[in-house]
C-alpha cells in the first residue's frame, strides 16, 4: 500500500496550495477535463476514479506548482499518449478538418439537395399542361360531337 | 447524365468507406505508442534489494523493462516466459522490472513464491509508469543501447515478440 500513501502524500502537499489559490486548482481541473484517462478512456482524468487518473491529475498538480504553463502540461501528456490523451482534438494543422469538413459537408449536401428540388418541380408542370392541350384539340371535340349524337 | 450522378455519388460515398475501412482497422481503446523512436524517459528507482538504479545508466545493451504487479492476472502468464528470457540473453540484455501501483509487501511476498533472475524497480507515484504512457498492465517496452525506445507490447508479451525485439539486436537467432 506505500504507492497509495505516497499518492496521497503527494495529493495531500498539492491540496493545501490548491485550496489557497481557487484559480490555480480551477485551471488543475480544466487541464484534467482535457486529458482521457487511459484506463476509463471515456472520462477526463479530473472525473475517472481510476488510480491511474489520480496519479495523472497529481502530476498535473505537481507541473502546475512548478510553473508550468497548460500548454507544456498538455506537451508532456500528448508526448507519451499520443494526441488520443485528448478528450477534444486540437483545432490546428491537419486536425482543424475534424471541426470544418462535417459543416462543409452538411452544407455542400442541404446545396445538392436544395438544387435537386428546384430541379424536379418544373416536371410537374409538362403533366398538366397535356391535359389542356388534348381537352383544347379539335380533332378530339370531333369525336366526341359523332359520339354524342 | 447518370454517368454525372454515379461519378458524384462515388465521390461522395468512396471517401466516407476509406475513413470506416481506417477506423475499422485500429482498436480505438489501442494508447498510440507515442514514445516510438524517442529518447527513453530517465529514471532513478529504489531497488527492491534496498539500492537504486537509474536507467541511463544501463546504456550499452537493450534494456527489456516490464510493467507488473502482484494482483495483475495476466502478469503471471509472462514471469516464468521472462526470467527464462533473462538467463537465456544473460548479460547481452538487461531485463528490469517496473511494480506498477503494488505495494512493495505484496511484491516481496509474490517474488518470494515466484523466482526472478533480475532486478524489480518500485515505482511509488507511478511517475514512471505516466513517463513511459503506460495505460496498464502488463506492458513491456525494449531501450536500445543507445537508451532510445524501439517496442513496446501492451499486454501479455509472448517469447516470439520477445526474440524478434532482441535477437537482430544481440546477434542471435536462426
Amino acid at each position: 500500500m506505500s504507492w497509495v500513501v505516497a499518492l496521497l502524500m503527494l495529493a495531500a502537499d498539492a491540496e493545501p496550495s490548491a485550496r489557497a489559490n481557487p484559480a490555480a486548482e480551477a485551471e488543475i481541473q480544466a487541464i484534467g477535463q482535457r486529458l482521457r484517462c487511459p484506463v476509463c478512456q471515456g472520462m477526463p482524468i479530473s472525473e475517472s476514479p481510476s488510480e491511474m487518473a489520480q496519479a495523472m491529475m497529481a502530476r498535473v498538480r505537481e507541473m502546475k506548482a512548478e510553473g508550468k504553463e497548460r500548454d507544456e502540461i498538455i506537451a508532456y501528456f500528448t508526448q507519451r499518449y499520443g494526441e488520443w490523451v485528448l478528450l477534444e482534438p486540437r483545432k490546428d494543422g491537419v486536425l482543424i478538418l475534424l471541426w470544418t469538413l462535417p459543416p462543409v459537408v452538411l452544407l455542400v449536401g442541404l446545396f445538392v439537395l436544395r438544387r435537386h428540388v428546384r430541379r424536379a418541380k418544373p416536371s410537374v408542370a409538362p403533366v398538366s399542361a397535356p391535359v389542356a392541350a388534348v381537352a383544347a384539340d379539335p380533332y378530339l371535340d370531333a369525336v366526341r360531337r359523332e359520339v354524342e349524337q | 447524365m447518370k454517368w454525372r450522378n454515379v461519378i458524384i455519388a462515388a465521390l461522395i460515398v468512396l471517401p466516407l468507406i476509406g475513413l470506416l475501412a481506417m477506423g475499422f482497422g485500429h482498436d480505438p481503446h489501442a494508447v498510440p505508442f507515442a514514445l516510438r523512436d524517442k529518447p527513453a524517459p530517465d529514471f532513478t528507482l529504489r531497488t527492491l534489494s534496498g539500492g537504486n538504479m537509474k536507467l541511463s545508466e544501463l546504456r550499452g545493451k537493450p534494456v527489456v523493462l516490464n510493467f507488473w504487479a502482484s494482483w495483475c492476472e495476466p502478469c503471471k502468464y509472462e514471469h516464468d516466459m521472462l526470467q527464462q528470457a533473462s538467463s537465456y540473453y544473460g548479460e547481452s540484455v538487461q531485463f528490469v522490472g517496473v511494480v506498477y501501483q503494488d505495494s512493495e509487501e505484496n511484491v516481496r511476498k509474490y517474488l518470494q513464491e515466484h523466482a526472478s533472475v533480475y532486478p524489480h524497480l518500485l515505482d511509488p507515484t507511478t511517475a514512471v509508469a505516466i513517463d513511459y504512457g503506460i495505460s496498464g498492465v502488463p506492458e513491456t517496452y525494449l531501450v536500445d543501447k543507445e537508451g532510445v525506445v524501439r517496442e513496446k507490447s501492451p499486454g501479455v508479451i509472448s517469447s516470439k515478440e520477445l526474440r524478434s525485439w532482441l535477437d537482430k539486436r544481440v546477434g542471435r537467432g536462426s
